[in-house]
């Protein structure tokens, strides 16, 4: 078990790199396709051996006190960068949902024809990316991966993508790259302002130093709180626009639409999460008196996104653009209860996260399976798709009740949590209202989110109308039901959907609720 | 875990179980043995509600009817914070809750179901989806009975939506019909513009409590604690609940309440629901879950303010006078039946308005056999004519279908409330209780205004009276108006059977002796109130006695006897309450007498009359504004799904033309900035020379670019990560430097 405690984050973030080094290397289509499927179904296996070693009852301390397996070794020596990885309640759900979405994908993926080893090299390289970001305890490390993850994803979309897949890719890159510079400008920052700090002669990364209470006392003093506010911005800029939440989204329609459905998955699913991850991970820690002070911009750019999110999703007629903008509506929820700053709201938003990201995922595929029939996603041009293919009509019910938020299933928890939670900030004695903040803004905040739930209902039960309901068409007549390796990949989605929706608590909140308790000791 | 709790968690189970079952091997099953599946699931869970209720009348020290109720919390999702004694503090619960209440709900609901199963097998005994048919029943079931027996508001919001998912399954079951498709997707949608005024209203009992378990709730903010305290509820440990939060929190949950149950205004869903097939109509449409949202009224009724219960009465006024109206004019059968449906469930929220707690329930149970009834024989007359609803081309069908005729007839004098019927016992407890309600209001010097939540119901059940006549007329009396129709109307066995044991039921379903519906009523008011008391000492428990409109600690209207000795002396409340039942004798006993005898004297001869009153200009114009539903849903279309749309189209307008404009042209001016600059000349101005002639489209023609030179592209982006990477190491050399 030492061993394991000791190594097992490392092993995991770099087991698709070695897989990927193999893929190079294996013969024929078929080598490659089974050696990155066996790499990404081990990594997701030595995932759940995170399940086996986690401290399932971690005392309720202080942030970094919930953090396990950590592992610190110098890396950068001269600037203090250390190679620190470790898994706490925030990272291990999102890390169980990224390789459990990256092995679906991988199965999806199946039938890709052209250059199918440079696709699944990029496809491994990408889901070590993805682990790197969400284990990561160091900044710069955090950074590596951060960008990392970029490349391979500007490359999937970028050949393996649809027509326009040139203008999406570079949209994609150029939008996260100017977060990414943000983000950088902070790293730097808060690396040299840390030098300042008695004890941390020669600046630190660390992450967990630098949320230290006593460690921001120290360096608020030489910043000033103009400087804070810049980098504070800066960072949630960066998170913002990977979330991506209202005005920061536009590149998340056109990289979905031109994107693989099996990269459209990954995107929507484990992607937009980094951005929220980073919000919690290292905006909120690092900077928790102006997540407290800028609430309300945070709060109306959650619910903003909620609303014109559903909007825009319902005026959409490219079935794949409607999915992209209602995860734009769904990740506004994660923004909001990030605003919110109660501990239902919190819990709230990290289930969201996950939750979104297997309706997501499901969603994509839902989409995949039947543009590859029919060779368009135009919604109008659609209809009776219940009669032709019932089972697939089946699944995709599911997974559109679970994203509308139906009891029972996934989106219901996340939603719900964040809206009471958004309430509950009004209580007296919360952190909002302990900051001084207006009552009425709150829950004026808190109502006009709940309105989205009806724009939900609307535009998600309206599609399903104009694809699956309604006469056969004869041209969709002949459309073969969903195959068995479809099935393989839309059954643990809905299992998944139905299990977070009925047992939040032992699937998810088990892990989260003492560290979002911890991280709520930073705001004080 | 208390027998009656496990029972009915049991019984709840079984067609969740079913459910699974038919999802997986239903179509292999086929007809009729997925019937039969569903309906055994369904019986047994009728059959273990009885035992519960059994169990339950036996009783024993901790529970049992009249002493306790049972409540089992089962923590659910943390929270972080709460009040009580929650099974974890900072948990919200979800939970079984067991009283008199919970019982006859239950059986009713598992009796109605059982039924409808029954009936179903024969109707929908010819359609391709009848696997999937009873697989969505079995849904509902569980659904329905884990609402009834939910102890949390949260747990009565998840069933909620569950049976709201069930009955847009349901409405839209045929599913290549485009009509059946809007009516579901407007019954759900209109249900969630309810749902919003629930979260809303969980939301603000959630901040200032912590908890949503409906006891604790009761306790904490039962509304005879503002007797005395009028500006507020002091909650120990949280602070200061204001009556206007209260009164928020009470109508926000009632939104809920208005959409399941089709209020005004979002009672338009209801009548486009008879989409559905007709025994889903009965089931979800009449008996059981257009009932919930009364459920969820009498659940909160002790924490509701005056002010809350004057909306809900006004809400519940203006509803069964509408709906009463537009039934007078309609000639879909199962449209009629529908508007009948929505002034029922109107009297009933009225009741709850008005503090009849035990009335507006007791209401609840008989109209949902003598609905279930009249859709049940809708069904089998719709049937019998080769599914045409429209009632001209109806007539005379007594003879082809005696014993549909007949139940039906049961039914129609039950919803009239003819003596000795069922409808009887539970409207007259209503009237006179909306009378004592009106003869408090002017004691207390309130606006006469408040008479007319008695003198409407009044005349609405004369009106009734008339409607549901005119209805049976059409259908059974008179001279065949469609030859081809009636020579097909035959009737079934299968469907018949649960016809006349509706019927019976509608009969007796009123009496005390027999069911005692009223009096397991009163029982789960003593219940709630002695547990409230027993968990929470320190505070004596009215939630259930309220006087309102009157100040003063009062009498309860609970179903209590109609005479006082004529020599105690009476408070205000029950003089009022005795004048209440006085002045209701005066009014409505002749309701059924005078509305059937018009409604006879007018269809006697089919349309004749009808049609020589439509001669009348004035008629005709109202006429028509009643049949075309008072035009809500044109108004609806045109105000707020015109908007929405409106909206959504501008959304999305904005989003391709300004934000990605303005994305574009960033892009497009980094592009030109980097060439200027001559950063990566090599790789940037080739591209540039070819995109010139693109310019406009800025962003557009750098895309091009890797259409001649993909590797280029590329390498300038590595380029761009690599220099970015060094502009980082730089950065951090001169910092250490400095």
């Amino acid at each position: 078990m030492g061993f394991l405690n000791h190594w097992l984050l490392t092993i995991l973030i770099f087991l698709p790199t070695s897989g990927a080094v193999l893929v190079v290397a294996a013969q024929g289509r078929a080598a490659v396709r089974w050696t990155a499927l066996v790499t990404t179904l081990v990594t997701f296996l030595a995932s759940l051996l995170l399940l086996v070693g986690f401290d399932w009852n971690q005392g309720g301390g202080a942030y970094g006190s919930t953090m396990q397996m950590m592992t610190s070794v110098p890396w950068i020596p001269a600037f203090h960068i250390n190679y620190q990885v470790g898994v706490d309640g925030l990272s291990l759900p999102l890390v169980l949902l990224s390789t459990f979405i990256c092995l679906l994908a991988c199965i999806a993926s199946w039938n890709i024809e052209k250059m199918t080893k440079g696709y699944m090299a990029l496809f491994l390289f990408l889901e070590t990316g993805i682990l790197g970001v969400f284990l990561s305890l160091d900044f710069f490390l955090f950074y590596v991966f951060f960008e990392l993850s970029l490349l391979p994803m500007y490359f999937l979309i970028g050949i393996w993508g649809g027509p326009r897949k040139e203008y999406a890719a570079i949209k994609f890159f150029l939008y996260t790259l100017v977060g990414s510079i943000g983000l950088l400008i902070v790293l730097i920052g808060m690396f040299l302002f840390s030098r300042n700090v008695p004890g941390l002669e020669g600046g630190t990364f660390d992450l967990l130093k630098l949320s230290d209470p006593a460690v921001q006392k120290a360096m608020g003093g030489v910043m000033g709180s103009g400087v804070i506010k810049t980098f504070f911005l800066l960072a949630m800029l960066g998170f913002l626009i990977k979330v991506p939440a209202v005005p920061f989204h536009t590149w998340l329609p056109d990289a979905h639409v031109e994107a693989p459905t099996p990269i459209s998955m990954i995107l929507a699913a484990i992607l937009l999460k980094m951005g929220g991850y980073g919000i919690f991970r290292i905006a909120y820690p690092l900077f928790p008196g102006m997540a407290k002070e800028l609430w309300w911009l945070f709060a109306t750019i959650g619910v903003v996104s909620i609303i014109y999110g559903a909007l825009c999703a319902m005026a959409q007629t490219d079935f794949k653009r409607l999915v992209a903008y209602s995860s734009v509506s769904h990740m506004g929820f994660v923004v909001l209860g990030a605003a919110m700053m109660t501990e239902a709201a919190v819990n709230g938003a990290l289930f969201m996260m996950v939750a979104h990201g297997v309706t997501s995922a499901a969603l994509f595929f839902i989409v995949g399976v039947v543009y590859e029939r029919a060779h368009h996603r135009e919604i109008g041009r659609f209809g009776g798709l219940a009669t032709t293919m019932p089972v697939y009509t089946g699944y995709s019910t599911v997974m559109f009740f679970a994203n509308l938020g139906l009891p029972g299933l996934c989106g219901f928890i996340g939603e719900v949590m964040v809206l009471l939670g958004s309430f509950a900030a009004a209580r007296n004695g919360s952190i909002l209202m302990n900051y001084g903040v207006g009552r009425g803004l709150v829950i004026g905040f808190a109502v006009v989110a709940c309105f989205g739930v009806i724009l939900t209902a609307g535009y998600m039960l309206w599609t399903m109308q104009r694809v699956f309901l309604g006469p056969e068409k004869s041209e969709y007549k002949d459309f073969p039901e969903v195959d068995a390796r479809e099935q393989t990949v839309l059954i643990p989605l809905v299992a998944m959907a139905v299990l977070l929706g009925v047992l939040p608590y032992g699937m998810f909140f088990v892990f989260t609720n003492t560290t979002v308790a911890g991280l709520f000791k930073l705001f004080g | 875990m208390p027998t009656p709790a496990l029972l009915l968690l049991i019984a709840t189970l079984v067609p969740l179980v079913s459910f699974v079952v038919l999802v997986l091997l239903g179509k292999r099953m086929g007809n009729p043995l997925a019937g039969w599946v569903a309906t055994g699931a369904i019986g047994t869970s009728f059959a273990l509600s009885i035992l519960a209720a059994i169990s339950w009348l036996g009783g024993s020290p901790e529970w049992g009817c009249g002493n306790m109720p049972i409540n089992v919390p089962i923590p659910w999702v943390p929270t972080g914070w709460g009040i009580g004694p929650q099974t974890k503090t900072g948990y919200l619960d979800l939970g079984l809750y067991v009283d008199s209440l919970t019982i006859v709900m239950f059986s009713m609901v598992c009796l109605v179901s059982l039924l409808v199963h029954v009936f179903s097998i024969g109707y929908m005994g010819e359609d391709k989806g009848y696997p999937r048919f009873f697989t969505y029943l079995s849904l509902f079931c569980f659904s329905m009975l884990g609402l009834v027996v939910g102890g949390t508001l949260m747990q009565l919001f998840v069933f909620w939506e569950l049976v709201g998912l069930c009955s847009y399954l349901l409405i839209g079951f045929w599913h290549e019909k485009k009509s059946a498709s809007n009516a579901a997707i407007k019954a759900f949608v209109v249900n969630r513009i309810g749902d919003v005024g629930f979260l809303i209203g969980l939301g603000v009992l959630f901040y200032h409590l912590g908890n949503v378990t409906l006891p604790e709730v009761w306790a904490a903010l039962d509304s005879s604690k503002l007797i005395g305290s009028p500006e507020g509820i002091r909650v120990a440990g949280i602070g200061m609940f204001s009556v206007r939060a209260l009164t928020v929190m009470g109508v926000g949950l009632f939104c809920g309440a208005i959409g399941k149950s089709a209020q005004f205004p979002l009672h338009v869903w209801l009548p486009d629901a008879m989409e559905g097939p007709t025994p889903v109509s009965a089931l979800i449409h009449a008996a059981t879950m257009v009932a919930a949202g009364v459920y969820l009224v009498a659940r909160i009724f002790p924490i509701l303010t005056d002010g809350a219960k004057l909306v809900v009465a006004i809400i519940g006024v203006t509803t069964l006078t509408m709906a009463a109206l537009i039934a007078l004019v309609q000639s879909d059968l199962k449209k009629v039946l529908a508007y009948s449906t929505l002034s029922q469930l109107g009297y009933m929220i009225l009741a709850m308005g008005i503090g009849s707690w035990v009335g507006g329930m007791f209401h609840l149970i008989t109209h949902a056999f003598f609905k279930a009834l009249l859709f049940l024989g809708s069904g089998a007359v719709i049937y019998a004519a080769h599914h045409e609803q429209d009632m001209k081309e109806y007539g005379g069908l007594w003879r082809k279908m005696p014993i549909t005729a007949i139940a039906f007839g049961i039914a129609v004098l039950a919803i009239t409330g003819t003596p000795y019927f069922s409808g009887y016992f539970s409207k007259d407890l209503i009237m006179a209780h909306a009378g004592a309600f009106g003869a408090l209001a002017s004691e207390e010097g309130r606006s006469g205004w408040y008479w007319l939540l008695f003198v409407l119901p009044v005349v609405i059940a004369y009106v009734t009276a008339f409607y549901m006549t005119r209805c049976w007329m059409l259908t059974f009396w008179g001279k065949p108006r469609n030859e081809h129709v009636f020579e097909h109307a035959h009737e079934r066995g299968i469907m018949w059977a649960p016809l006349a044991v509706l019927a019976v039921l509608s009969v007796v379903g009123g009496y005390d002796g027999l069911l005692n519906v009223k009096g397991f009523l009163n029982a789960a008011v003593t219940e709630n109130t002695k547990y409230v008391q027993m968990v929470h000492p320190e505070g004596k428990f009215g939630g259930y006695e309220s006087a309102w409109p009157s100040d003063e600690p009062g009498l309860s209207r609970s179903g209590e006897d109609e005479d006082h000795g004529a020599t105690e002396v009476l408070t205000a409340s029950q003089a009022a309450h005795k004048q209440g039942w006085h002045v209701m004798h005066q009014s409505v006993r002749w309701a059924p007498l005078v509305g059937i005898g018009m409604g006879i004297l007018m269809y006697m001869r089919g349309y004749a009359v009808a049609n020589v009153l439509m001669k009348a200009a004035p008629v005709r114009w109202v006429h028509t504004w009643l049949y075309r539903r008072m035009y809500f849903d044109e108004l609806y279309m045109g105000v707020f799904v015109a908007i929405t749309v409106g909206l959504a189209r501008l959304g999305a307008a904005f989003d391709q033309y300004v934000i990605d404009g303005l994305v574009n042209l960033a892009g497009y001016a980094v592009r030109q900035l980097s060439s200027l600059a001559g950063l990566c000349d090599r790789y940037v101005v080739d591209g540039g020379v070819n995109g010139v002639g693109a310019a406009t489209q800025g962003l557009g023609a750098l895309v091009r670019m890797p259409q001649t030179g993909r590797i280029r592209l590329y390498v300038t982006v590595v380029l761009g990560i690599v220099a970015i990477g060094i502009a980082a190491v730089v950065v951090v050399v001169v910092a250490t430097v400095m």
